[in-house]
């Protein structure tokens, strides 16, 4: 059994205009999403903005309403329960966001924000022990138990974000790029921290970015995403190895070498994404494709194996060579 | 003629703050030859994004003042040139674009007439058909498609990417000698960036401009850069050229740089090297070397004294531990 489980997971938003403010169209921000995770497995989503990678994160945890498909959490299906239905999930399953300063109450002291945790699942009090404990975990000392969060710098905040994602002792940790804001040298600091937290509680960890080079860092197995659906998902090594998907590729060519003895020049891909409004019959990368054909846009692909344990959404995965550009 | 087109020569400069006087930069020099790409490199607060501002002479009035040294374009000092004479200046000699290209175009203004500003606004007579004809040239020329339907468009129709692209054609509209690049990619998705870089590249090639490319990604830097410098806390601590920085960094700090950011050829899920502590702040800055904190090589002297500059004929390096 899967720690956690979704199926054709979709998630719609209306677009409304005009004078009466009617329907004009649907963003199809995730789109027919299927994934599994086990407890002590990262998997990182990568893909570019407006992907829908982050909206993933948010329909799963039940943060947005799922306009279409299942979620499985330890077997049980859990989608469209109530409030208070959801509350056990809501213990066992946590988010760290990108912009701590944002996701943390610039009005509270963070021993009250550390607090708020144990006092929401009505744990009875005082908490101090516990939130000591928490920072000592996160690598923030004693004296941080009394200030703000503006007192803190970007990294420091981010590891209070992250005892805040901890305190309940959860299975499944969704982090929704929790380095992109900071400077490499911190960067660092937080994804080892990161690393070390998912080992020792073995933690099922989706891991959402657009940085490659850092996804692949943390990750067990890798889904890239474009325009709301999984485009290939397989082990990190073979997705960077043997890239399947023609986007894959070239987003694993577009990121910049700090080794001159490998560096080759920039291969850009060409044009932008298509609306997710309008999405494209077929296909969805075919527009900016040079393997693409009239059958792409045509068909719409399907995830299908590339081995037990890489799949691919390609029509011409057999027959186009990666390898050679 | 001077040799070199551009001399910073120990500018320091200093905000004043409520909390008291923040030194941003403390001696910082570099030049640059004609043609040539300087990438200046480092992390937030270092100093890059002021040191690009006060070039321009547009450090945020009243409270940010150069308290020192000196710059000189062309052998020329631009620190006793007059608001009007630096006017002259930016656009035809000194182009700049930002990270942000939605905050630094304006929002309820058409291409067309942005573009055209900056055209006529160093005082460029033009024909109204001359305008659109240059306008839709500077579009072409950085690669945005359909450049005649695009002149009536506002920014917010036009995507990040392109944004970008119309910030690099109105610095290109100077025509100018130096290009000021301050972070151009940041904002931008894996690909795009490498759109803008080999754009920024191609354009480079073809008018024979010297660029400053401030940034806090090495990865950007090594397609583009001939030289590197690495800022720390408002010095700077090393130059080098580009390959030699990255295949011998002799500062502990671009050594600890280099060495944490995440790569695809590194072991996937074991630690990563960290350069423990934090940058220091402006208002209270260590006495010596103002790495010595958070350097694994740090003796007293370098907490008493702050290193001096060690020069080769291609490298300078400030570090008592290290010596080139």
């Amino acid at each position: 059994m899967s720690l956690l489980k979704i199926t054709d997971l979709s998630k719609r938003f209306p677009v409304k205009g005009g004078v009466l403010k009617r329907t004009l169209g649907e963003v199809h921000a995730v789109d027919r999403v299927s994934l599994t995770l086990e407890a002590g497995e990262t998997l990182g989503i990568v893909g570019e903005s407006g992907c829908g990678k982050s909206t993933l994160g948010k329909t799963l945890l039940q943060l947005t309403e799922v306009t279409d498909g299942r979620i499985e959490f330890e077997g049980v299906d859990i989608t469209h329960r109530s409030r208070r239905a959801l509350l056990p999930f809501r213990r066992d399953a946590q988010m760290v966001f990108q912009d701590a300063y944002e996701a943390l109450n610039a009005r509270h002291n963070v021993a009250r924000i550390l607090s708020e945790p144990f006092e929401i699942h009505g744990m009875p009090g005082p908490h101090d022990d516990r939130v000591l404990a928490l920072l000592a975990r996160v690598g923030l000392g004693a004296d941080a138990f009394h200030r703000y969060p503006h007192e803190f710098s970007g990294g420091q905040r981010q590891r209070i974000g992250i005892a805040r994602a901890i305190a309940l002792a959860p299975k499944l940790l969704v982090c929704d790029e929790p380095v992109s804001a900071l400077d490499v040298s911190v960067q660092s600091q937080i994804m080892n921290l990161l690393m070390d937290l998912q080992r020792e509680r073995n933690l099922g960890m989706l891991f959402i970015a657009h940085d490659l080079a850092v996804v692949k860092h943390l990750s067990h197995r890798i889904a890239v995403m474009y325009l709301g659906q999984i485009v290939e998902v397989g082990p990190g090594d073979a997705l960077f190895k043997r890239p399947k998907h023609p986007y894959t590729r070239a987003l694993i060519d577009a990121i910049p070498v700090i080794d001159p003895d490998q560096a080759q020049p920039l291969k850009p891909l060409e044009g932008d994404v298509p609306s997710p409004i309008n999405r494209p019959n077929g296909c969805a990368f075919a527009s900016r494709c040079r393997f693409a054909t009239d059958a792409c846009r045509q068909t719409r692909p399907v995830l299908g194996p590339v081995d037990d344990k890489h799949q691919v959404a390609c029509i011409r995965a057999d027959e186009i060579d990666l390898s050679a550009f | 003629m001077a040799a070199n087109l551009l001399d910073v020569d120990n500018l320091s400069v200093s905000f004043t703050t409520e909390a008291g006087e923040a030194r941003v930069l403390d001696a910082v020099s570099f030049s640059i030859a004609r043609g040539e790409t300087l990438g200046l490199v480092g992390e937030s607060g270092c100093g890059k994004s002021v040191t690009s501002l006060a070039l321009m002479r547009l450090l945020p009035q009243p409270s940010g003042h150069i308290t020192g040294g000196d710059i000189r374009l062309d052998g020329d000092s631009l620190l006793k040139k007059s608001i009007r004479d630096m006017h002259a200046i930016r656009g035809p000699r000194i182009g700049m674009i930002f990270q942000d290209a939605m905050t630094a175009l304006n929002p309820v203004k058409r291409i067309r007439e942005q573009l055209k500003e900056s055209l006529t606004l160093h005082g460029q007579k033009l024909s109204k058909a001359a305008i659109q004809a240059r306008c839709i040239e500077l579009l072409g020329d950085v690669g945005i498609p359909e450049p005649a339907l695009r002149l009536d468009d506002y920014p917010h129709q036009l995507s990040g990417g392109m944004r970008q692209r119309v910030m690099i054609a109105m610095a290109l509209a100077g025509d100018p000698d130096l290009l000021i690049a301050d972070e151009p990619t940041t904002a931008l998705d894996v690909t795009v960036q490498a759109q803008i870089l080999s754009l920024i590249q191609s354009i480079q090639a073809a008018h024979g401009m010297a660029v400053i490319f401030i940034t806090h990604d090495l990865g950007v830097v090594e397609p583009l850069c001939q030289r590197v410098a690495v800022m720390y806390a408002g010095r700077i601590v090393e130059t080098a050229p580009a390959q030699a920085l990255f295949r011998d960094p002799k500062h502990p700090y671009t050594q600890g740089l280099l060495n944490s950011i995440p790569r695809l050829d590194r072991e996937p899920l074991t630690p990563l090297p960290t350069i423990e502590g934090l940058v220091p702040s402006a208002l209270n800055m260590p006495n010596g070397c103002r790495f010595a904190p958070r350097c694994p090589r740090a003796t007293d002297r370098c907490t008493a004294e702050a290193p001096s500059m060690q020069t080769t004929s291609d490298r300078t390096l400030a570090c008592h531990e290290v010596s080139l």
